[in-house]
């Protein structure tokens, strides 16, 4: 149903937004554009015409373009059925070059001869893609969700041939997609007449009939990408990004087509390095692969339009991905905005945004040409897409926040899962806590998941409400106001539809974790955590400080700071580094020395990574100063922290950071042993409720299991006989 | 004065990244204390102590802490070239072994005035601090190493 009424909600989005880019564009072309060139198709069509002819050279079946991929990159071939057997090929010889957001042109020369694409790699992907691809199990997972996306894979390749701008129009009309949608293309990108037949009757409707301007625009802006097919390099570089996905199948899938497709020389590079850093927009990606066969549904009569738009869901993306295509000059800005995104632990929210904000974007007139000449002129662009994202979204806030911040969670999870497996997967004698931990992760992908598809339930009941009212509202008399509300509920259908969508991709994508994690696990030994506070395990560790040292100039030293900011922050406060640093130095209760000018570079860091620092007697005053009891014990046994931790207590664990790597020696010099605080985020007990270890949450991020690990008895033991292991049980006042 | 537990008491003063000394004994007048004073040096081998942080003191009652500061020129630092890395059981031995002495030591000077055994404790000393990292305990407490005639 949803997608039914996202046809007709696109439509109107894009006839609006159709109308204005389509104009700009034409306007621009001319300077670029041979005389004889159409409007629509203006910079590409030369490329096409004179060198490659894409009539011979673009397929007139899918299998013959991913033969010519193969050759070079030998991924196509995989996209489909198996990714990730793809994705080592491209992590271990392929270098994601840096030039790609920047060059386009010279970038597809690079790509498709080197394959340099590794520094593009966002820290991310390279802890999940082993995961994924490697031989710890996890891989099946994708596939498993590959048969969901299957049609659209499918429909992604029938794109191909609708894609097709030279193909001949009796190919496309022996398409097996036997859509409409190819006639048009193929007649767009050969024919003037044809493009501007699209265009003339949007421009009458435009004033009756929204709905059915928006499905004419939308089929002139298709055109442009289709036209723009004849980049041949383009598909090489789609394929490379695509790789780059552990999770999106589909997103694979999608891009093979759209490589075809995607005329957009800038485009294709966009869109897939976005996609392939995003977990979260299978769904929307595959909406955008087929948006091409669907926007061609331009040509249809409008009363057909009208009857069938709330029937075809990938309409409304279509429809934004047509205008994102025109928009081509936002390339640099989704370049910069995937370097950035990587590195961001809300990527997979911001991934979103970003498309929508590419659509937005897209209001630039600047050609293709005009994006490669100044790909590196990101600011302005990106100003323009905060600004009408932000617009765009300022009714749905709400809703979009609730998708993004569980979508947020899947990364995190995903984060966490990648940490633990490379630490503990491949350690036989580390099997005991890697089972811990897969079980753990396993249920949280599986709470995520249920409240992912709670969530989308309800945004689908509102959908429908949505819908009836559209159609109540088709009764009433034409006026303005009958428009206005038309394109309202189109929008916020449209709105929904995506929501709804990565709602149930983020879905999916959690389950096949939540399965394999636990696949094999003995369900009689299945653990269960007890957080602090009672709260989740993943929203504890999510809340917490990630990493210490951010907040003050010069003093990194925070661990002691962080766990007592985080500590706080499990038991229902919110504080920060800063704050915390702040009252420390305040107290004096921190080390806070200016570091000697004389001292060689690596001892003023040294001083740097001490400033900060906090004793159990400082942290126990700080503490007190925000209003926390502190009861400082040491010889903890683990049932003791459990039972602390089940009357509603934080807990502040010291010792040696050594211990942590399993070291189990010391400084004879020094008779404290300990020099790191930790968090105690919770308790992992087993069936029989025992406590058998340890969450902890690590800002100094100082052992391979990285900032939330999992320490079983025998480590606590080791940990515990630290000279001077304190635990701090930190309660309100 | 039960010097385990009042050591115990002062560790809780030191900060992570500060490095603590051995347990010492201050006499003052009438009055004997237990000290630590930290310090700040390199990860690495040999080992640059580059300055002090605190020095941390109690008679048994309350705990008195004086902020020390990081030295002042190249020529004040000190390279400690042995780094002695023992298990957590031989740490545990080694001071207890020297906490043992300093508890001996304590009782006789508050009933006698003077350190009876004071070779055992030199000696559980030196097991503890390589000779190079005398120097440390030579610019803050030099009274306890007159004390332990080092």
């Amino acid at each position: 149903m949803a997608e039914e009424f996202d046809a007709s909600v696109d439509t109107s989005d894009v006839d609006a937004s159709a109308d204005m880019d389509t104009s700009d564009v034409v306007d621009d072309v001319p300077d670029d554009i041979p005389d004889d060139i159409p409007e629509d198709v203006p910079e590409d069509e030369p490329e096409m015409t004179e060198e490659d002819d894409l009539s011979e050279d673009i397929p007139e079946d899918v299998p013959e373009d991913e033969s010519e991929l193969t050759e070079e990159n030998n991924l196509s071939d995989d996209i489909p059925e198996d990714v990730p057997e793809d994705e080592p090929e491209l992590t271990e010889e392929d270098e994601l070059s840096e030039d790609i957001p920047e060059d386009v042109p010279e970038d597809e020369s690079e790509l498709t001869g080197e394959n340099d694409l590794s520094d593009d790699i966002p820290e991310d992907v390279p802890e999940d893609e082993p995961e994924i691809t490697g031989e710890d199990g996890l891989p099946d997972d994708v596939p498993e969700d590959i048969p969901e996306e299957q049609e659209e894979i499918e429909d992604a390749f029938s794109d191909v041939d609708g894609g097709d701008s030279a193909e001949p129009a009796d190919d496309a009309q022996d398409d097996s997609m036997g859509d409409a949608a190819t006639e048009e293309v193929v007649e767009d990108t050969s024919s003037e007449a044809d493009s501007d037949d699209s265009t003339d009757p949007t421009d009458e409707d435009a004033q009756n009939e929204p709905l059915n301007d928006i499905t004419t625009d939308g089929t002139s802006e298709d055109a442009t990408p289709n036209v723009d097919n004849g980049d041949t390099a383009e598909p090489i570089e789609g394929t490379q990004d695509e790789s780059m996905d552990d999770a999106a199948t589909s997103e694979d899938a999608v891009n093979a087509s759209s490589d075809v497709d995607g005329g957009d020389t800038a485009k294709p590079i966009e869109g897939t390095q976005d996609e392939s850093m995003d977990d979260a927009a299978t769904s929307e990606d595959a909406v955008n692969a087929s948006s091409d066969v669907d926007g061609g549904d331009t040509a249809k009569p409008v009363e057909d339009t009208l009857d069938k738009s709330m029937d075809d869901t990938t309409t409304d993306e279509v429809a934004e991905d047509a205008t994102s295509d025109l928009d081509s000059g936002d390339s640099t800005e989704t370049a910069e905005d995937t370097q950035d995104e990587p590195m961001d632990d809300t990527a997979a929210d911001e991934t979103t945004e970003d498309a929508t904000s590419d659509l937005d974007s897209g209001d630039s007139t600047e050609t293709a040409e005009d994006t490669q000449d100044e790909p590196m002129d990101d600011t302005s662009n990106k100003n323009s897409a905060d600004t009408v994202e932000t617009a765009d979204n300022i009714n749905d806030t709400t809703d979009v926040n609730e998708v993004n911040n569980l979508s947020d969670k899947v990364s995190y999870l995903d984060r966490m899962r990648g940490d633990a497996e490379n630490a503990l997967a491949y350690d036989p004698e580390r099997k005991g806590d890697w089972d811990v931990v897969r079980g753990r992760l396993s249920d949280e992908y599986r709470k995520t998941s249920d409240n992912l598809k709670t969530l989308a339930e309800g945004k689908q009941a509102e959908y429908e409400q949505l819908r009836n009212e559209y159609f109540d509202a088709l009764e009433g008399a034409d006026s303005p106001e009958k428009a206005a509300r038309l394109a309202e509920l189109t929008k916020r259908g449209g709105e929904l539809s995506k929501e709804i969508d990565t709602a149930n991709s983020r879905s999916r994508y959690a389950d096949n974790f939540a399965n394999e994690l636990s696949r094999d696990l003995d369900p009689s030994k299945r653990t269960t955590y007890e957080g602090v506070g009672g709260k989740s395990f993943t929203d504890l560790h999510q809340s917490m400080i990630q990493k210490q040292g951010n907040a003050v100039k010069d003093f990194k030293g925070t661990c002691g700071d962080c766990s007592a900011a985080n500590t706080m922050t499990a038991l229902g406060d919110t504080k920060s580094e800063a704050e915390v640093v702040q009252r420390a130095r305040d107290l004096n209760a921190c080390v806070d020395k200016k570091i000697p000018s004389f001292l060689p570079e690596s001892l003023k860091e040294k001083m740097r990574g001490s400033n900060g620092g906090t004793s159990v007697a400082g942290r126990s005053q700080i503490l007190d100063s925000f209003g926390y009891d502190c009861d400082n014990r040491t010889n903890q046994s683990l049932a003791e922290i459990s039972q602390q931790i089940a009357n509603g207590k934080g807990a502040i664990i010291n010792v040696d950071h050594r211990v942590l790597n399993k070291q189990k020696d010391v400084t004879a010099m020094n008779p404290i042993g300990t020099d790191h605080a930790l968090t105690i985020t919770g308790i992992e007990k087993d069936a029989a409720g025992n406590a058998i270890g340890l969450w902890i949450h690590d800002t100094g991020v100082c052992s391979n299991m990285g900032n939330a690990f999992y320490c079983n008895a025998q480590d606590y033991a080791t940990w515990r006989n630290t000279p001077n292991c304190t635990v701090q049980y930190v309660s309100k006042k | 004065m039960i010097v385990r537990d009042l050591v115990n008491k002062l560790m809780q003063y030191v900060r992570e990244g500060e490095l603590c000394s051995c347990p010492i004994i201050m006499c003052n007048e009438s009055k004997v204390e237990l000290a630590v004073f930290t310090y700040f040096a390199s990860d690495d081998v040999p080992q640059t102590v580059f300055g002090y942080g605190q020095l941390i003191k109690s008679n048994g009652e309350s705990i008195e802490t004086e902020e020390k500061e990081l030295f002042q020129s190249e020529d004040e630092l000190i390279v400690i070239n042995k780094l002695p890395i023992v298990s957590f059981e031989q740490h545990r031995e080694m001071y207890d072994n020297y906490y043992s002495h300093l508890q001996n030591a304590i009782d006789s000077i508050k009933t006698n005035g003077a350190i009876e055994n004071v070779d055992a404790l030199r000696t559980a000393f030196n097991a503890i601090i390589p000779t190079e990292a005398i120097e440390l305990y030579k610019r803050i407490c030099p009274s306890f190493l007159k004390l332990i005639k080092e």
